[in-house]
């Protein structure tokens, strides 16, 4: 419960889109966001810390070719929760409290899991 | 700078970011002059971007290999259209605005990652970093200070809860159709074809997964901001 109050409030329908470019989910609109970004990688353990970029390869003109394919992971259990809310929004309906409580636990799993 | 270039006195150490950039346009007449201003151009914002690539690529479910040469492409635009303008810069300071405008770049790489065998060559209208409406020409200079590494954490935890129950299908469409839309662009024809192969879906599921997405994101802020 007091992790619902930390969330409550904090980002909703008129900031997702500012949050989600400070947080590394989108690129940054302006400095603050990329600021934001900076503080909040500040200690990560980037798998890149010692990578650098090919210079001579970029001015010869022949950086490697690739080919890459996604990697999507397919969760069914993930798609059936999918599923079941958008049935849920076709209807109008309130959420019903057997997805709610298992979106929390979900959640709170994450929370507890989480790397950040 | 071109007298400076003459008489083979350049610095290009103490060099603002965007006048390397300028050294590096001139790259048909004075090759080792420019060649010189994209390596200490690179040695200074490699490892930023870098690193950014990496988170980034993480959301697109790609490892660090993949953020490693899209961080490449980056530069590789950078050397090929070395187009910065200061006078659109959304920051007074040269450094993160030349980052403001790279992180565009690369975020387009990502989108378009895999639909060529080499770096993706986007048209303008794919180009996130192609500034197209007036409110993107406004200088945002924000006086707030940065919030605490606290709270940014506790932002940060909202949105990977948000996005947990989205498969990596959805969440692949879902911050593809944002990136577009907060540049104010409708996502290009040729970016909805290439998710509709990258993912395997169709042209109504893309949409159907957009709004599923939306609704879920949403639906997850609603519930965490009732709940008190």
């Amino acid at each position: 419960m007091s992790q619902n109050k930390k969330y409550s409030g904090i980002i909703d329908v008129n900031n997702i889109d500012e949050w989600l470019s400070s947080a590394g989910f989108l690129f940054p609109q302006n400095e603050l966001q990329l600021a934001r970004f900076n503080e909040l990688y500040a200690d990560y353990d980037f798998k890149l810390k010692d990578a650098s970029i090919d210079v001579k390869a970029i001015i010869k003109g022949n950086l490697c070719a690739f080919k890459t394919t996604l990697r999507i992971i397919e969760n069914k259990e993930i798609n059936k929760e999918i599923e079941e809310l958008r049935m849920v929004a076709r209807k109008g309906q309130v959420l019903p409290d057997h997805i709610i409580e298992k979106m929390k636990q979900k959640h709170q799993k994450n929370n507890n899991g989480e790397e950040q | 700078m071109i007298q400076e270039i003459k008489e083979e006195r350049m610095d290009f150490e103490n060099m603002s970011g965007s006048d390397l950039i300028e050294v590096i346009s001139w790259k048909e007449e004075y090759p080792q002059e420019a060649e010189q201003a994209f390596t200490m151009f690179c040695s200074r914002y490699e490892k930023s971007l870098i690193q950014k690539a990496e988170i980034y690529c993480l959301r697109y479910a790609y490892n660090e290999v993949e953020a490693l040469l899209v961080a490449n492409c980056t530069f590789a635009r950078v050397w090929k259209y070395p187009t910065f303008d200061i006078k659109k810069a959304k920051s007074k300071n040269i450094d993160t605005a030349i980052m403001l405008w790279m992180l565009r770049i690369l975020y387009t790489q990502i989108i378009l990652l895999g639909r060529m065998n080499t770096c993706a060559e986007p048209t303008s209208e794919e180009d996130l970093s192609v500034i197209t409406t007036v409110n993107e020409l406004i200088e945002f200079h924000i006086g707030n200070d940065v919030e605490k590494k606290n709270e940014l954490k506790v932002m940060l935890e909202i949105l990977n809860s948000a996005m947990l129950g989205l498969s990596e299908k959805h969440k692949i469409v879902y911050l593809t159709y944002k990136a577009y839309e907060q540049s104010g662009k409708n996502i290009p024809r040729s970016i909805s074809k290439k998710l509709q192969g990258q993912l395997e879906l169709t042209q109504n599921s893309i949409r159907v997964y957009k709004l599923d997405a939306n609704k879920h994101v949403l639906n997850y802020l609603e519930q965490t901001n009732v709940t008190k």
